[in-house]
């Protein structure tokens, strides 16, 4: 019976001491939509990006998650925002979040496999990020492509046209 | 043996726990954190809409439409469709000014059969304004306001307030055009000035 626990405590400890979390700087890290319609082009920014890394042993990142508000997209214009809002449904999903599945390294280039979470449905997303270290700081950023059809958005419309289905999405986290 | 039996099962429930959960337990970690901002309304709010639909709003009062989450989802698909008729009535609108355009000028060159087709499509384009200015103006709140510096929304709303004023310059006008036949050029100046502020509100606006 005792060596059944030390082998317990072996594996959690083990477990523990392997895997360490941080929190991105907030203030830093930033989410940017690009989106288009037959008029023009615009983008949306949120500052307010809540993103947690855990390392492995050798310091490399090994999962990553993060949540940002609907809310928080600014695209200068309120009057899109809050079109967006409506069409994202977000009084009822007011968070945008991802997970990683699976994280893969050439050297500083990244590429990530996971989960997108946005208006109620989750959708595997995969995207290719960069990951630049100075000195104790790291600053990892990236992009991918979504279709808005795919989480079952409405598509935006401006007189009668609808904007892209595509949105791309770039990220920028400062660890 | 009864106790290994147990052993194998336990040890690797222990070792896939990390491997199946750890992306959900962080996620979940910031899910806890995050404060949904649950604000209904933004803090500014124009007059018209405030009157309504405002926090003390009349039709808040009258709970024909209180103040919940529910109720405010009802009302950004009744803000939307009222925006859209806005839309299409700012269209036909402006398509009726075109129209009014040709038809004043060549009454102004003295073709006075023209004069009934001037009046009719007078009152179409002020029963389209007037429809489409009250769609934006009642429509529900938007979720966010947070506009600073000169927005194209904001160039769209001040050149309401030009052509809104030039609307009104311009039938006034037309009404004591009878008696004042030389207050035809200044009514002609107001619905040039009408349909170019209209025309530029229309092109400023963007999604």
């Amino acid at each position: 019976m005792r060596w059944i626990f030390s082998v317990m405590f072996f594996i959690l400890s083990f477990g523990a001491s392997a895997q360490q979390t941080i929190k991105a700087d907030i203030g830093k890290t930033s989410v940017t939509y690009y989106m288009k319609h037959a008029l023009h082009a615009w983008t949306g920014v949120s500052n307010d990006v809540n993103c947690i890394v855990q390392m492995n042993d050798k310091g490399d990142i090994e999962k990553v998650a993060a949540t940002a508000k609907v809310r928080s997209f600014d695209s200068k214009n309120s009057n899109r925002d809050s079109h967006m809002m409506e069409v994202t449904d977000a009084l009822t999903y007011p968070i945008i979040s991802f997970y990683s599945t699976s994280i893969e390294r050439n050297g500083s280039d990244l590429h990530v496999k996971g989960v997108l979470k946005f208006h109620g449905i989750e959708k595997p997303v995969t995207m290719q990020g960069k990951e630049v270290k100075n000195g104790s700081k790291r600053t990892i950023t990236g992009e991918f492509v979504f279709l808005l059809e795919d989480f079952k958005i409405d598509r935006p419309s401006i007189f009668m046209v609808k904007t892209d289905n595509e949105v791309k999405v770039s990220f920028k986290v400062e660890l | 043996m009864h106790m290994r039996r147990y052993l194998l099962p336990l040890v690797f429930l222990l070792l896939s726990c990390p491997v199946f959960s750890q992306d959900d337990a962080l996620l979940k970690q910031l899910e806890k954190e995050d404060q949904a901002d649950t604000a209904l309304l933004p803090p500014k709010v124009i007059l018209t809409q405030r009157l309504f639909w405002g926090e003390k709003g009349l039709l808040r009062k009258w709970n024909v439409a209180p103040l919940t989450l529910d109720q405010r989802k009802k009302e950004m698909g009744t803000r939307r469709f009222m925006l859209k008729t806005h839309q299409v009535l700012g269209f036909v609108t402006l398509g009726g000014m075109v129209a009014q355009g040709i038809v004043g000028s060549q009454l102004y060159k003295g073709n006075s059969d023209l004069k009934d087709l001037h009046e009719g499509l007078a009152t179409g384009i002020n029963i389209t304004y007037s429809m489409g200015a009250l769609m934006s103006l009642f429509a529900p709140p938007p979720l966010v306001n947070r506009d600073k510096g000169l927005t194209s929304l904001r160039l769209h709303k001040w050149l309401a307030v030009v052509h809104m004023s030039g609307m009104i310059a311009t039938n006034i006008l037309a009404n004591k055009i009878e008696d004042h036949p030389e207050l035809k050029p200044y009514h002609r100046a107001a619905a040039y000035t009408t349909f170019a502020a209209y025309a530029a509100s229309v092109i400023v606006i963007k999604f």
